[in-house]
C-alpha cells in the first residue's frame, strides 16, 4: 500500500514546457531521487506533487487516490523546502507543531509529546523555545526536517534540502534525512542537482532534462547502462567519454580512434557514438592503440591523474589514471579501453541495446 | 546626532563647535514645535478676560480651572446652550465610536486585501488590482467630495434625489447614510496608503514560508492569522495609528456628512463653537440679545480658553494611540525574520 504514482504529468510555465509527460512510481518505503540540472523541471514536478502547481495534464495518485485536484493541505504530505520556509514569528516548538495543529484532531498533549519526540531525534530538544532566527543553517534545516517528520504524512518530499548547507553539514544532514525516511517507511521523493547525494541516498534515480525523465534506474545502472547520451554525459565525474565513429566490422573507427566492439550492433547509418568511462582507460604503447591524440591538459588529483586529450578529428577525451604519466600539454598519448564500451545511435542519441 | 559626527576626534575644537551648533539648531526646532502646545495649555488656564486681552500674555497672570469646569459642563449650563447644544462627552463618544469602528473594520479589510494581492494573486491580475487600489490615491479628496456627499444621500446613487423606477412613480429604494456615523465609517474602511504599506511588507515574506504552511495543512485564513499576522505586528501598529489619527482628526468630511447636534464629532463641534464665538452676535436674533448673550458667556468665562480645553481633550486620544502603537511597533521589530 501507499505508493506514489505520477502518470503522464505535464505542465507549461510561461512560454516553455517545464514538465513534459512524466510518469513514474515510487513504492512505499522507497527513496526516489530526481536528479537534474537547474531548469530541468525537477522542482516544478515536486511542486505539482505537493499541490503548489496544478498539472495541465496527467494524474498524481497517492495510495490509489487522486491527489492532483486537491489543495496542498488535503494531500497529507511532509515536505522540506530548499530555503526551509520556517515561520519567523514562531519558536522552534511552534514551527514543528503548526502542521499538527492546523490539521486538527489531535489533543494538545499528544501534539506536545510528538513535537518533543521529533525534536529529540534530531537533536533539537534544547532549542524548542528558541526563535528560529537565532539558529544556524544546519539547525534550521533540522527544524524543517522535524516539521516534516512530526506528521504521519502519506509521502515525504524533499526539495534540494541540503543545497544551502556547507559541505561538512551536508553529510550529517543526509544521514538525518535517510534515517527519517527509513523510520517512516513511506514513499519519499528527493530532488537534487547533486549526483553524489543522489548516488549516496537513492533506491531509484530519475534523471530529468528539459522536463522529461531521461532514465529511471538504480544508481549503479545509471553508470553501467546509461539509456542515452544525455545521461551518459550527465552522470559521473568526469562523465563518460563519447566519441563519434564509423562501424567497420568489429571496430569503431575515426581519426585516431580504433575501438574494438564486442558485438557488431545494428546501426542503419553505419555510424555510432562510442562511449566508455574515463576510469577504464589504460596507457598503451603499441601503435595500434584504441585511442591516440594530443594532450590538452593534465590535472593532478589527490590520488588520480586526469588527462584530457584530443583525437585526430578534435574530439575531446578524458582519462582518469591511477598512476601518473610523465606528460604535459602537447605530448602525444595513446590509450586502450579496458572495460565496457557503450554504443549510442548518433541520430536518436539512444543507447543501442546489446545484441 | 551621533551619526552626524564621528565618534573619534571629538576633542578637536572644530568638531566640538559644530556639535554645539547642531545641538542649538535642533533645540530651536524642538522649541518651535513645543511653543503652540505651551500656548494651548497656558491659555486654557487663563481667566476669561485675560484671553482676549491685547497684547496676549505669555505667562498667565492667574491660573484658574474655570474653562475646564465650564467645558466639562457644557450642555448642563443654560447660558451656553445656544452655543453648544450637547454635553461635551456626547461629541467625544461620537468621535470614539466612529474612529474605533473605522479602524476595527478597516485594518482587517485593508490587510486582507493587501495579502490577497501580494500572495494569492499573480501576474496580470495582481498588477491590475494593485493599480486599481492604488489609483484611488491619485484622485484628490476635494474632487470626490461632492459626489461622495451625494452618494451618502441616496446610496447607491450619486444624485441629489433618488431616480424613479421607469414606468412608475415610486423611487428606487435607497440607503440614506447621510447624518449617520456610517457616512464617516464606510469610506474610511479601505485606506489605500495602508494598503500600500501592508502590500510592501507582505511582498517581503518569502513565498516558501507560505508554501511550507500550505503543505503543512494550513488553510489560507489560518496561515494569515497564525503565520503572517504575528510577523506583521509593527505594520499593524503603524497603520492602526495612522488610521486612528486620520479618522479622529478628520474634519471636512465629517462636517459635510454630520448635521444633527447629537451626532457631530469632536472636531465638528469644536469648529462650530469657534464659528459661533467668532461671529458672535452677527447672525440671527436681535443684535442686542446676541451681545447680551455674549457678555454672559464672557462673564461665565467661556472664550478661547474653552477652545483650548477642547483642543487638549481632542489631542489626548491621539497621544494615547501613539503610545500604544509605539509599544507594539517596538515589540514587533524584535520579531525579525526577514532575510
Amino acid at each position: 500500500m501507499g505508493e506514489l504514482e505520477v502518470r503522464g504529468v505535464s505542465k507549461r510555465l510561461g512560454g516553455h514546457q517545464a514538465v513534459d509527460d512524466v510518469s513514474f512510481t515510487v513504492a512505499t518505503g522507497e527513496l526516489f531521487v530526481i536528479l537534474g540540472t537547474s531548469g530541468s523541471g525537477k522542482s516544478t514536478l515536486l511542486r505539482l506533487i505537493c499541490g503548489l502547481e496544478r498539472p495541465d495534464a496527467g494524474q498524481i495518485l497517492l495510495d490509489g487516490r487522486e491527489i492532483h485536484t486537491l489543495p496542498p493541505r488535503q494531500r497529507n504530505l511532509g515536505m522540506v523546502f530548499q530555503d526551509y520556509g520556517l515561520y519567523p514569528a514562531m519558536d522552534v516548538r511552534g514551527n514543528i507543531a503548526y502542521g499538527l495543529e492546523s490539521r486538527g484532531g489531535l489533543p494538545k498533549d499528544e501534539i506536545q509529546r510528538r513535537v518533543v519526540e521529533a525534536a529529540g531525534k534530531l537533536g533539537l530538544g534544547e532549542m524548542l523555545g528558541r526563535s528560529t532566527q537565532d539558529l544556524s543553517g544546519g539547525e534550521q534545516q533540522r527544524v524543517a526536517l522535524a516539521r516534516a517528520m512530526v506528521k504521519d504524512a502519506d509521502a515525504y518530499l524533499f526539495d534540494e534540502p541540503l543545497s544551502n548547507l556547507d559541505p561538512k553539514l551536508r553529510h550529517h544532514a543526509r544521514r538525518d534525512i535517510v534515517a527519517v525516511h527509513r523510520e517512516k517507511k513511506r514513499p519519499s521523493v528527493y530532488v537534487t542537482h547533486d549526483q553524489s547525494e543522489a548516488f549516496a541516498m537513492a533506491d531509484l534515480v530519475a534523471v530529468m532534462s528539459h522536463g522529461r525523465v531521461q532514465q529511471v534506474s538504480t544508481p549503479d545502472e545509471l553508470l553501467s547502462a546509461p539509456a542515452n547520451t544525455f545521461v551518459a554525459r550527465f552522470v559521473g565525474s568526469p562523465p563518460m567519454n563519447l566519441v563519434p565513429a564509423a562501424l567497420d566490422g568489429g571496430v569503431a573507427r575515426a581519426s585516431g580512434v580504433e575501438v574494438p566492439i564486442e558485438r557488431v550492433a545494428r546501426s542503419g547509418s553505419g555510424r555510432v557514438i562510442v562511449g566508455f568511462r574515463p576510469e577504464s582507460m589504460r596507457p598503451a604503447h603499441t601503435a595500434s592503440a584504441a585511442l591516440s591524440g594530443t594532450v590538452v591538459d593534465v590535472e593532478e588529483g589527490f590520488v588520480e591523474q586526469i588527462v584530457r586529450f584530443t583525437t585526430g578529428d578534435g574530439t575531446e577525451v578524458t582519462a582518469v589514471l591511477e598512476d601518473d604519466l610523465p606528460i604535459g600539454p602537447g605530448d602525444p598519448v595513446a590509450f586502450d579501453v579496458d572495460g565496457h564500451v557503450h554504443l549510442f545511435d548518433p541520430v536518436t542519441e539512444q543507447a543501442i541495446p546489446r545484441a | 546626532m551621533a551619526a552626524l559626527l564621528p565618534k573619534v576626534g571629538m576633542r578637536q575644537p572644530k568638531l566640538r563647535l559644530s556639535r554645539a551648533a547642531i545641538a542649538a539648531f535642533l533645540g530651536l526646532g524642538v522649541l518651535l514645535h513645543l511653543l503652540p502646545f505651551y500656548y494651548i495649555v497656558s491659555t486654557s488656564l487663563k481667566p476669561g478676560a485675560e484671553v482676549v486681552s491685547t497684547p496676549p500674555t505669555f505667562i498667565p497672570s492667574a491660573i484658574t480651572l474655570d474653562a475646564w469646569k465650564l467645558v466639562l459642563q457644557i450642555g448642563d449650563n443654560a447660558e451656553i446652550v445656544q452655543l453648544v447644544q450637547e454635553p461635551f462627552w456626547v461629541y467625544f463618544v461620537n468621535s470614539a465610536f466612529i474612529t474605533l469602528l473605522a479602524v476595527g473594520l478597516g485594518l482587517p479589510v485593508t490587510a486582507l486585501a493587501a495579502y490577497a494581492n501580494s500572495k494569492l494573486q499573480s501576474g496580470r491580475s495582481a498588477r491590475l488590482s494593485f493599480l486599481f487600489f492604488i489609483g484611488t490615491m491619485m484622485v484628490p479628496f476635494v474632487v470626490t467630495l461632492v459626489p461622495m456627499y451625494l452618494l451618502t444621500l441616496n446610496f447607491p446613487f450619486t444624485l441629489p434625489d433618488a431616480p424613479t423606477i421607469p414606468g412608475t412613480d415610486s423611487e428606487f429604494p435607497t440607503l440614506r447614510l447621510w447624518d449617520t456615523p456610517w457616512a464617516v465609517i464606510l469610506p474610511a474602511i479601505f485606506v489605500p496608503f495602508n494598503f500600500l504599506l501592508f502590500k510592501g511588507f507582505f511582498d517581503t515574506i518569502p513565498d516558501s514560508v507560505i508554501n511550507a504552511a500550505r503543505v503543512d495543512g494550513g488553510s489560507e485564513l489560518n496561515i494569515f492569522r497564525r503565520i503572517v499576522m504575528p510577523m506583521a505586528v509593527p505594520v499593524f501598529a503603524v497603520t492602526a495609528y495612522m488610521s486612528f489619527g486620520s479618522v479622529w482628526d478628520n474634519f471636512l468630511w465629517q462636517l459635510v456628512t454630520l448635521q444633527s447636534p447629537d451626532k457631530v464629532t469632536m472636531s465638528v463641534a469644536t469648529y462650530q463653537l469657534i464659528d459661533r464665538l467668532s461671529t458672535k452676535g452677527t447672525t440671527g436674533g436681535g443684535a442686542a440679545a446676541q451681545a447680551e448673550g455674549m457678555s454672559d458667556l464672557l462673564n461665565s468665562g467661556l472664550t478661547w480658553n474653552g477652545m483650548m480645553v477642547l483642543a487638549i481633550l481632542q489631542s489626548i486620544p491621539i497621544f494615547i494611540a501613539f503610545l500604544v502603537c509605539r509599544e507594539y511597533l517596538l515589540r514587533g521589530i524584535k520579531i525579525r525574520g526577514l532575510k
